[in-house]
């Protein structure tokens, strides 16, 4: 009997090993990544488009996508098509793609979000104004009609920020409650959400029959990590995977020390300037906009305010020829570091002693930023004074209204294509708060940010840009400091293509074997 | 007490937030979005009607326990708080318990053994204690117990060992001003003339102190106790961004940068609130130590 007993007893101990030996195995490793914020909701087309999008970006896709060179390439739409005169997008849906509620994505789902996105607070300053009319040709084939040209059109539909193709029936069936918990986010996406808490993390499944090929890792969280120190520290400890935010170039080093964390830089998309207001005051008067061009040193912006981690600028989108359209100038800038040359046009414009105000945010590495304009501002003959100031005053009081004298700020592109980029820092239509922050105005500006972005011949475009350019320079609205490098770190215990990471996906990354 | 106190509070931080400049509309959509968008979402929030009238709606939906729903994730305030208020709980019980647990007797040894090399050694690691830089200690024991003993995580909030190295540097500071606050205290009761009727009576050195003195000594500590408590409700900016753990003070400050106006009054309330509260327990607790205090209340009634 007892002989019994010892029997079966180690029959259910083995059984007990067995069970939970396959349970381990059956549960997939779980790559952890670090992000400043997760979203607030997953209702693409209410929800705020910063960090946020990354939690959306995993469930969401575009019709179009980014490649590893930078190229836009199908995703939802197998092809697509731009006529002659770049106004008419043909887009061409993919047969067989589910959404994760089994339906199956056709063209009025595409037609139901780019009418979202023309609606949308956050996104319909790009689509209204150049949209006309969504046709579909069949349940597969969309068609966009534009009001105008526009060559960097596509360039907002590949972009996470500011595209993503919803379910029309989830979205209507769920109506306000969409996107507010995992039952209710519905996408094509290569994840699908499983679990959510609001404000901390959210975890992610993998989608088995994604068209573009089952996902690598089968089981991600995105966890809230708002520090770069703490995220910098859990990547070595191995507590998270992956940061999808900018590493700072303070901790390069740091990184670079530790065997067990990657670095992996590209140029970002963000131009730190100091704009002057055109409009009024003391630098309405080029001469005085000359005199801080030749007082100001670029590189050493560089170095402060981006531990030398990125490259100087001689005009909005110069981005180590990254951006789409740039004519990419060598030494466009004419206006190398001449103290003499400066003090002595302040004192042409009459304005020696004269003060002057330079305003900018209160947030690293602004302030740094300041000193060093407010000591070239002085010793190029004015009494130069910095006012550090919180952000909301700052958008509200300097970019909206344009009450400052000289600022400095960071103009962050949302896709990569120049026109955007010129157009929306140089025309007069874009003055104040859109982006035209020098409250700059001029009619042959004008006429050629409108002609290149009518120019469907890359070569022609390329030529009107150098032309921008060349007058960019000559009328001195800004004075361009730097594109800091973007960087993601990620553990060795992941791999990536260097490429990808900085459009944040867990798509793009596999476990090292 | 409590209405007129909240009144004053939903005024100033109401105040506050809407008279500063910043327009929470393109805090929110971004300084691109288009301006008839703005717009709409100014009048959405009703953030286009002029203070007094926003003011006067917000404390009549108060009144009837309607808080609003923060502008920018429009949820509802208190949910909101809800959800990150736990964490902010715990963290805060935590190191008020494990403080007063090192500050008070090492305070009673430091008063009773005046001048000897406890005495010293305690008062000397109290003034250490609360000159550390919370942010600092924090950031030198990750290093150490996460990044170099791998003992500890670093971040997060999700069991019971990831407090440990939050609550630990949050509790130091308060261990200190209770260490100081207990000594001086029990220096002072253990000079009555009560405590020395108590020995002369003959009893042990163990009942004298922790019998007749500490229970007289206590009161000030317990309404320090009580007062850093309530302090650290409010959450700990520093501490919970060096561990990265979502507490009510992310929560505020996040609000306040994006402008937030109902998130941010909300909070002011709830933290007010919970002080208030909190004050009152020890207010009740004072009658169960100090035996006076309860006959004055019975002799009232």
């Amino acid at each position: 009997m007892r002989k019994m007993f010892f029997v079966c007893l180690a029959v259910v101990l083995a059984a007990g090993a067995v069970l939970r030996a396959s349970a381990a195995e059956a549960a997939p490793k779980e790559f952890v990544v670090g992000i400043p914020k997760i979203t607030d909701s997953f209702a693409f087309f209410t929800t705020t488009n910063g960090y946020e999008t990354f939690s959306m970006a995993q469930v969401y896709d575009t019709l179009v996508t980014k490649d590893e060179n930078g190229r836009t390439v199908p995703m939802l739409a197998e092809k697509f098509e731009m006529s002659d005169d770049a106004k008419t997008y043909t887009f061409y849906l993919r047969k067989g793609v589910k959404f994760s509620n089994g339906k199956e994505l056709k063209a009025n789902d595409v037609r139901y979000s780019i009418e979202q996105l023309m609606t949308s607070a956050f996104t319909s300053w790009i689509y209204e104004p150049l949209i006309d009319k969504i046709e579909l040709t069949d349940d597969y084939t969309v068609k966009l009609r534009l009001k105008k040209t526009s060559v960097s059109f596509i360039e907002y539909l590949s972009n996470a920020y500011y595209s993503a193709i919803l379910s029309e029936e989830a979205a209507k069936e769920f109506g306000d409650k969409y996107g507010t918990t995992p039952e209710t986010v519905v996408g094509t996406g290569p994840y699908v959400l499983k679990e959510w808490k609001f404000g901390e993390y959210c975890v992610y499944e993998a989608n088995e029959s994604y068209y573009l090929g089952a996902p690598s890792i089968k089981r991600a969280r995105l966890k809230v990590i708002s520090d770069v120190n703490a995220a910098i520290i859990a990547l070595q400890t191995g507590e998270i995977h992956a940061f999808f935010d900018d590493i700072p170039g303070l901790f390069y080093d740091q990184i670079a020390s530790a065997k067990n964390v990657k670095l992996a830089s590209f140029p970002s998309t963000i131009l730190f300037t100091s704009f002057m207001n055109c409009r009024g005051g003391i630098f309405a008067d080029r001469g005085m906009r000359e005199a801080v061009a030749y007082a100001t040193d670029r590189s050493m912006m560089l170095i402060v305010g981006a531990e030398g981690k990125g490259a100087v600028a001689d005009y909005p989108g110069n981005r180590q020829g990254y951006t789409e359209g740039d004519p990419v100038l060598k030494d466009a800038w004419t206006y190398q570091p001449d103290m003499g040359k400066a003090k002595k046009l302040v004192e042409e414009a009459g304005m020696a002693g004269k003060s002057v105000l330079i305003k900018t945010y209160a947030t690293d590495p602004y302030p740094k930023l300041a000193t060093i304009l407010q000591q070239s501002l002085t010793q190029a003959g004015l009494a130069a004074e910095v006012r550090q100031m919180e952000r909301s005053a700052f958008i509200d009081e300097v970019l909206g209204k344009g009450d400052f004298e000289i600022q400095i700020c960071r103009w962050a592109a949302a896709g990569k294509d120049i026109d955007e980029i010129l157009a929306g820092s140089l025309h007069t239509d874009s003055i104040g708060a859109p982006g035209n922050w020098s409250f700059y105005s001029s009619k042959e500006m004008d006429s050629l940010l409108d002609a290149a972005a009518a120019e469907t011949d890359p070569g022609k475009r390329r030529e009107i840009y150098t032309n921008v350019v060349k007058l960019y320079v000559k009328d001195i609205p800004a004075i361009p400091f730097y594109y800091p490098n973007g960087s993601r770190a990620y553990s060795d215990a992941v791999k990536a293509k260097d490429s990808m990471v900085e459009y944040n996906k867990f798509y793009d990354y596999a476990w090292v074997e | 007490m409590l209405v007129p106190m909240l009144l004053a509070i939903i005024f100033i931080v109401y105040g506050i937030m809407s008279l500063t400049p910043g327009d929470p509309a393109q805090l929110i959509l971004g300084t691109r979005a288009s301006p008839e968008a703005i717009a709409g979402l100014r009048h959405e929030m009703g953030f286009d009607k002029p203070f007094v009238v926003r003011y006067g709606e917000y404390v009549a939906k108060a009144a009837r326990g309607d808080f609003g729903n923060s502008w920018r994730t429009g949820r509802p305030v208190f949910q909101v708080i809800a959800g990150r208020f736990p964490t902010t709980i715990k963290l805060s019980l935590a190191a008020v318990v494990l403080a007063v647990l090192v500050g008070v007797p090492l305070g009673v040894l430091a008063a009773v053994k005046q001048y000897s090399i406890f005495d010293v050694i305690g008062t000397t690691i109290a003034m250490f204690m609360a000159s550390i830089p919370g942010f600092w200690f924090g950031l030198m024991a990750i290093l150490f117990f996460s990044l170099k003993l791998r003992l500890l995580p670093s971040n997060g909030a999700d069991s019971l060992k990831h407090y440990i190295l939050p609550a630990v540097t949050l509790a130091i500071p308060v261990a200190a001003s209770l260490l100081r606050l207990t000594r001086t205290t029990m220096l002072e009761t253990i000079r009555q003339d009560y405590i020395r009727t108590a020995r002369a009576k003959g009893q042990t050195e163990g009942k004298v102190i922790f019998r007749h003195a500490l229970k007289n000594a206590l009161l000030p500590v317990v309404t320090a106790t009580g007062m850093e408590f309530g302090g650290l409700l409010g959450g700990v900016v520093t501490i919970e961004t060096v561990f990265s753990i979502n507490g009510v003070g992310m929560l505020i400050i996040d609000a306040i940068r994006m402008k937030d106006i109902p998130q941010v009054t909300g909070c002011a309330i709830f933290l007010a609130a919970s002080f208030m509260i909190l004050m009152l327990f020890v207010d009740i607790l004072y009658a169960y130590i100090d035996p006076r205090i309860k006959a004055s209340y019975q002799k009232m009634n």
